[in-house]
């Protein structure tokens, strides 16, 4: 089995999938940035008080010693974001993804209470792509080879779909609410649309739909707690594709799209919407971003992409 | 030798940000957070389905036992996790994705208000027309800080932030004497009570206030 995961681990393929990862998880990022560093009146939320904020001292090292000025916060969010401009259209290589990454955690840390889980999706995510490089669909690709297309290896792809499923599995297992699992009320859903601090809808819409939430509730958990299998399946389908794990696969991946374009329109959650779909988008087969003629046929990652329920979405 | 690296990098990643995942507190659990009230009808409520169950759990028993359970774990969590800290905080890869994983039962209502000629007069409100502030307070970033500082055990926090948002919009009010910052817990309503009109029944009303030329 471990040799099988190593073999997999080996393989190449088409680069589509990867770029779309790169430069859809930069363009995110860019705009978390930029949802602070362009309104001046949000300029507080990354200040500490000697800066004009009300944080004692901020979080992270580099502005703890330097002090979270407007100053200082400016400068970093002006170098960060033109770090992820090159990060997106693949300028600079390994080197700019990480200095992008550091500026981005710098920041994101300045005060995670005036955050949420899309920071640190959004963090590991420009760590995965720090650590896969930027690959084919990119400037230095284009400097390198003189063509956008070409080959990258399968393995950072893997980690891409192992940390968002990871993300669903965990946050599953710690809702052990009783409005949460199917042998309680199953009120979750409901409940989180109407607290004010989050939802976007009017109370008496989210009462009179209450016996669909409660449907949604117990999907929904069933869902998180299954994503260690959508994992399984979805790796599966890279060795030795099968009906039944294109099917599960398949199954999972619609429903996560759904519900990430539900929750968004429904609830104020930030960046955690466009994050995640990123996510989702780069599980999805380089076949689905148009590639197949143009791949190597000596590469392994041939037999994936000939394979007809390999083919398509996720 | 390159693939052997590569093997064994991504075997300890996989396996340190699966451990960093796993279900824990965020941070040490003092007695005000177990005795928040949504905290504390979930524990009630496990209790009593426990004693349906043939069970005989007390309430303040399995309270404390949670309670000492989750710092333990807590405890244990950041000794194994100490020298992976350069590699999750620095490189961005920590995970803790605590995510809406039991319902805010009772929310906060925010609000900012000015007191002028002796009458209070709301210039915020989370849902309404009262926008003052709004770039600030109604984005996710804004929203999420609420939510935070209006936890019944962040006093520190939300006397912080309350002082420093009062200022501001005294600043921006020149005719206002003081002005306060106000937490407003209600119990989520029912669904049939949300239809039938009853009102929100404000369980818990706290606020920060600031007179105009006292220090932030």
């Amino acid at each position: 089995m471990i040799r099988a995961i190593r073999d997999t681990l080996d393989r190449r393929e088409d680069g589509r999938s990867w770029a779309v990862f790169r430069v859809g998880l930069a363009l995110v990022a860019l705009l978390d940035v930029a949802w602070v560093a362009f309104v001046p009146e949000r300029w507080p939320l990354w200040l500490d008080r000697a800066g004009g904020g009300w944080l004692a001292t901020a979080g992270s090292p580099l502005f703890r010693w330097v002090g979270a000025s407007v100053e200082s916060v400016g400068a970093v969010s002006i170098v960060t974001m033109s770090l992820l401009v090159a990060v997106a259209v693949g300028r600079g290589g390994r080197v700019v993804a990480l200095a992008a990454l550091l500026g981005f955690v710098s920041l994101i840390d300045i005060h995670p209470a005036a955050g949420g889980g899309y920071d640190e999706l959004l963090s590991n995510g420009l760590f995965l792509i720090f650590a896969g490089g930027t690959g084919a669909y990119s400037l230095d690709h284009v400097r390198r080879t003189g063509t956008w297309s070409g080959d990258v290896p399968m393995w950072p792809r893997i980690l891409v779909a192992y940390q968002i499923c990871l993300v669903y599995a965990t946050t599953g297992w710690q809702k052990i609410s009783l409005h949460w699992v199917p042998w309680g009320d199953r009120t979750a859903i409901a409940d989180i649309l109407m607290t004010p601090s989050y939802s976007r809808v009017d109370p008496l819409w989210v009462a009179y739909l209450a016996p669909l939430w409660g449907v949604l509730t117990a999907v929904v958990w069933i869902w998180e707690w299954l994503a260690p299998l959508w994992f399984l399946a979805w790796f599966r389908s890279l060795q030795a594709p099968t009906l039944w794990w294109t099917k599960v696969r398949h199954a999972m991946w619609a429903f996560g799209v759904g519900f990430h374009l539900a929750s968004g329109a429904l609830l104020e959650l930030g960046a955690f919407a466009p994050a995640s779909l990123v996510f989702l988008f780069a599980m999805m087969h380089p076949r689905a971003w148009g590639a197949g003629r143009q791949l190597n046929s000596a590469q392994p990652a041939m037999a994936v992409t000939t394979n007809p329920m390999a083919a398509g979405t996720p | 030798m390159k693939r052997a690296l590569r093997d064994a990098w991504i075997a300890a990643h996989v396996t340190l940000i699966t451990f960093m995942a796993l279900p824990a507190v965020s941070r040490p659990v003092s007695k005000s957070d177990i005795w928040d009230p949504t905290v504390r009808a979930e524990i009630v409520g496990w209790a009593s389905t426990l004693r349906r169950h043939g069970y005989r759990p007390n309430n303040d028993r399995v309270i404390e036992g949670v309670w000492e359970v989750a710092n333990l774990a807590h405890k244990g969590r950041a000794v194994v996790l100490a020298p992976f800290d350069p590699y999750s905080r620095w490189l961005g890869t920590w995970q803790a994705w605590r995510m809406f994983v039991a319902p805010q039962r009772f929310p906060v209502r925010f609000s900012v208000e000015v007191q002028v000629q002796g009458l209070w007069r709301v210039v915020y409100r989370d849902v309404g027309p009262e926008s003052w502030g709004a770039d600030l307070l109604r984005g996710e970033r804004g929203r999420s800080l609420v939510f935070s500082t209006g936890w019944t055990g962040a006093q520190m926090g939300r006397e912080r932030f309350g002082r420093w948002l009062a200022n501001e919009v005294l600043g921006d009010h020149p005719e206002a004497t003081a002005a306060r910052v106000r937490y407003q817990r209600v119990a989520l309503r029912p669904p049939a009570d949300v239809i039938a009109g009853t009102p929100e029944r404000v369980t818990d009303d706290v606020s920060v206030m600031l007179l105009r030329g006292e220090a932030p």
